[in-house]
């Protein structure tokens, strides 16, 4: 017998996860989504309890407690996180509910609200796997794949029109004459296989990074941020993706997820390594036939004077569309945009010596506009979330489209 | 009531009042002897029927607010998760619920050990004695269990009727004004109404214009259909206004005017009237929470410490106490929290120990030796009697005012804190009447703000004008604009709340049809001619 609270219960779930999709845009640019990174398709999300309001009394900031101290000691704190009411001292325990999302209610989002494009897979013929199955039907072929069946169908027919499917014969062995069906050379059929091509939905992402000194926390946790977006973006297309984290300074080397959102390093910057390091991994690791590769390069812009041309020399030759699906470049919160990695791309793009599709650049934050900044730039929290979904619509969403808008 | 709502679940009999019902064998001796007891000790009660449930079935139960069918809502479902929630993350633990109706319910946690099962009959049966004796319950419906049963049955014919979103949506709204009642109604409600035998109303009719007799074929063209279904509705309109005009004093009441003077549908109104009637039984429970617990925790105190049936059926060489005072330890725990079980327990054993020891009265009052006074004892032996006395006619408020005294204060080591900007919550004083003060603002009114209609057709406009009797503590403001908009969704006219703010200064609240205006009074004044 169901209960008379389960109904009640499947009521309230429906209440809040409706109010949830609603309302998900708020929640992802408060960033509870991706703080809350879900597995098994779910995201959980954490919303304070709804009450019933009623008129009540205020949260005064004082009242009455027992127990022994003295006057001005410090008998409890506020909950460090989540906005517990106070109502007595020492109530340490988070409130809220807990409500796991579908993945695919973010994904819808990314759809309706970004409008981001389906990922086109590369164009050349990529095959997983090229299987034979014998579905066809020839005229011709071996014996042993002969279609008894379709044979005889095929003799009983032709009999049929000759008019001697009556005819009664004397067979060997047996006493009456019988009817016999008698297969002609034209009458036989043959198994025929085909040949069914699987396309490879296989995906590469690699993430690098800039690793010199002044990619802080804040950047890091942007960085962060995109990478999940993107990810579950791109797993949406491929069965089988694979990520590579590659962190740089002057020279490249691969980490893992950890150390790449964490590991910092005051030495130079050449950016132009962490690409070589890439394209080395397109040889004999993850062979561009096979995959599909998307290289999304996160950096603040600075970069070695002299690198910049072979930085960009590198993506016209190693990146090419054959080779890679594309590539992002991500700038966050440059100081200076004169002399940054994303100008001098930019630049490129417009000369026409990279294409268009296959590089993308987008800069979070930072001056835009060419001005240089002499304070550190820095993002308000609704502003950064509000970037973030602007790249990801950037990189992600249809160039051509974006720019004639 | 019948045992169908607890699929499967053994319902256990009390004290052979209520027939037809199994007892369960590890119980069925013990029972009887604990309520033989309680009754011994002079507890008066209704009959009880024992119940055991699991968690699940209770958690249930507490979220219906103790009755195992309400009417279906949400808010029921989330306070179920949260109880689950509670129990799962091993928090939160509810032992018992008792249920203020005649037959009295207990639920009990059916994993609870022997020891808590006793402890637990006995608390609930002084709760029980509590609600057929105290005053503050003598106005309520001892037959609930079966009123919320039927009103959850009307209600699910409503939502059949008019669709489950629509009610919920209304539910909605009513359940937001549940605390804008006044619990002495429950006395004068039952009375019938002078009007409402003799309706003395003068009826409205719709005023049309006159036609000549000669040329009544004029008629369409004077009065016309839009100009007669104009005067049709101009009709109902001073119905509506009549009908507040009325009102004749300020009251605390408001859903209940609500109830008798708003335009609703038949099936809203029945709404209405079924929350208020479930608001106003509710009532008495909030006046009386710390008397209550505090009356019921010393029952199982006595009975089961002092009189010693914590030894029934224990085999342990401690007959069970250790396993009482842990239990006991629980419920009145809590370093620096105010817990109303703590304060009302010891609130009745000050009252015992010092009417035993004659410490009452003027002449001790006016008694200036301290040590004379710390070991004053007449032998008067009153305390049992003053007690009862105590249970009976005080709510938590009186009980407070009379009893809270500064020795019990001292002794009790209560404080007052102060909630600092950097999050920290700090002793600030010992000061007595500061304690005493913030203590019984917090029971005045059930703890509830004084809200009351001042004028239902205020300047004429059939605005509902309210006003917050403040005592310097400020309301909850996110939650006014969400009330009085659905007092406006009711009423469907504008709604105004003055109050005070935590400056100090007077602030209105305007709902009106689309938003929420907030203004100072002589900026509300200057509006309100111009609108």
């Amino acid at each position: 017998m169901p209960r008379r609270i389960h109904e009640d219960w499947q009521h309230f779930r429906d209440v809040i996860s409706g109010r949830i999709r609603k309302a998900l845009k708020k929640f992802i640019k408060s960033g509870q989504i991706v703080k809350n990174r879900g597995k098994n398709g779910k995201i959980s999300i954490n919303i304070p309890k709804i009450d019933i309001p009623h008129i009540v009394y205020g949260n005064s900031g004082e009242g009455v407690g027992r127990g022994d101290g003295k006057d001005g000691d410090v008998i409890g704190k506020d909950p460090q996180n989540g906005k517990g009411k106070g109502n007595g001292a020492g109530q340490g325990e988070a409130e809220g509910i807990t409500i796991n999302l579908d993945l695919e209610d973010v994904l819808r989002f990314m759809q309706d609200e970004l409008q981001l494009p389906n990922l086109k897979k590369k164009p050349n013929e990529i095959y997983d796997e090229i299987k034979i199955k014998y579905n066809n039907i020839s005229l011709i072929g071996p014996e042993s794949l002969r279609h008894n069946r379709r044979t005889l169908m095929q003799t009983l027919k032709r009999q049929a029109a000759e008019g001697t499917l009556e005819k009664l014969n004397h067979v060997a062995g047996i006493k009456d004459p019988v009817r016999v069906l008698q297969p002609i050379n034209e009458d036989k059929r043959y198994r025929q296989f085909n040949e069914i091509k699987i396309p490879s939905s296989n995906a590469l992402i690699v993430f690098a990074r800039d690793g010199s000194g002044s990619m802080d926390q804040a950047k890091c946790e942007i960085v962060s941020d995109m990478a999940w977006w993107i990810d579950v973006w791109i797993r949406r297309f491929y069965d089988r993706v694979d990520r590579l984290y590659v962190w740089h300074d002057s020279e490249a080397m691969e980490v893992d997820e950890n150390k790449f959102y964490k590991y910092r390093f005051g030495g130079g910057t050449n950016c132009s390594s962490a690409l070589k390091f890439i394209s080395k991994q397109f040889e004999n690791r993850y062979p561009p036939e096979k995959w599909n590769i998307y290289v999304f390069y996160f950096t603040d812009g600075d970069n070695w004077g002299e690198d910049n041309q072979i930085f960009i020399d590198t993506l016209a030759n190693d990146f090419k569309p054959n080779v890679v699906n594309f590539t992002g470049i991500t700038q966050i919160l440059a100081s200076s945009y004169s002399d940054s990695i994303k100008h001098h791309v930019d630049e490129a793009i417009k000369q026409g010596k990279l294409d268009k599709d296959c590089v993308r650049t987008v800069a979070i934050g930072g001056s835009p506009d060419g001005r240089s900044l002499w304070t550190a730039p820095s993002l308000s929290d609704d502003n950064r979330n509000e970037q973030i979904m602007e790249a990801i619509q950037q990189l992600l969403g249809n160039p051509s489209k974006l720019s004639r808008e | 009531m019948s045992s169908k709502f607890f699929h499967g679940s053994s319902l256990l009999m009390g004290d052979n009042t209520v027939p037809g019902v199994q007892l369960s064998k590890e119980l069925k001796e013990y029972i009887p002897k604990i309520l033989q007891a309680c009754r011994d000790w002079g507890l008066d009660f209704y009959p009880t029927v024992v119940q055991l449930l699991t968690y699940d079935e209770i958690s249930e139960v507490a979220a219906y607010g103790g009755f195992p069918v309400r009417f279906p809502h949400w808010s029921f479902g989330m306070e179920y998760e949260e109880l689950q929630r509670g129990y799962e993350f091993g928090g939160h633990k509810i032992y018992e619920m008792v249920v203020n109706c005649n037959p009295c319910y207990i639920y009990n946690l059916a994993s609870n050990t022997l020891a808590d099962h006793l402890t637990v009959v006995a608390h609930a049966t002084g709760h029980n004695d509590f609600f057929k004796n105290n005053i503050h319950f003598s106005a309520t419906d001892t037959n609930m269990m079966n009123k919320m049963a039927n009103h959850s049955a009307r209600i699910r014919n409503y939502m059949s009727r008019w669709g489950k979103e629509r009610v919920t949506e209304f539910l909605d709204h009513v359940m937001r004004l549940e605390t804008l009642i006044d619990g002495s109604d429950a006395w004068t409600d039952r009375v019938i109404k002078d009007r409402n035998i003799r309706d003395e109303r003068k009826y409205n009719k719709p005023q049309l214009l006159n036609v000549d007799k000669q040329r009544l074929y004029m008629e369409p063209f004077i009065n016309t259909t839009a100009f007669r279904k104009k005067q049709n509705e101009d009709v109902h309109e001073r119905d509506i206004a009549d009908e507040i005009g009325l009102f004749k004093e300020p009251t605390k009441n408001i859903l209940g005017f609500i109830r008798d003077n708003a335009p609703l549908k038949p099936w809203q109104a029945d709404i209405v009237s079924m929350l208020y009637e479930e608001a106003i039984y509710f009532f008495p429970q909030r006046q009386t929470k710390v008397g209550n617990e505090g009356w019921a925790s010393l029952t199982d105190s006595v009975i089961m410490a002092e009189q010693g049936f914590i030894s029934l059926g224990q085999k342990s060489d401690d007959c069970g106490i250790v396993e009482y005072a842990d239990h006991k330890m629980g419920v009145l725990g809590g370093k620096y929290s105010m817990n109303p079980y703590k304060l009302g327990f010891y609130l009745f054993s000050d009252i015992r120990e010092r009417w035993d020891k004659g410490r009452f009265g003027q002449e001790y009052e006016e008694c200036t030796d301290m040590h004379k006074k710390e070991n004053w004892d007449t032998g008067a032996m009153l305390g049992k009697e003053k007690i009862f006395e105590v249970r009976k006619y005080y709510d938590d408020l009186t009980m407070i005012h009379e009893f809270f005294t500064e020795e019990f204060c001292r002794k009790q080591e209560y404080f007052h804190w102060k909630h600092y900007p950097n999050g920290e919550y700090r002793l600030e004083s010992r000061d007595y009447q500061k304690i005493k003060k913030g203590l019984m603002q917090r029971h005045v009114n059930g703890g509830l703000p004084d809200i009351r209609l001042m004028e239902p057709n205020y300047g004429g406009r059939g605005i509902m004008m309210l006003q917050h009797f403040s005592d310097g503590r400020p309301l909850h403001d996110p939650y006014i604009g969400d009330v009085l908009s659905s007092i406006r969704f009711i009423w469907n006219n504008d709604v105004i709340l003055s109050t005070n703010s935590d400056d100090g200064k007077e602030r209105v609240y305007w709902q009106r049809a689309n938003y929420l205006d907030i203004t100072d009074r002589s900026k509300f004044d200057k509006s309100l001619n111009n609108f």
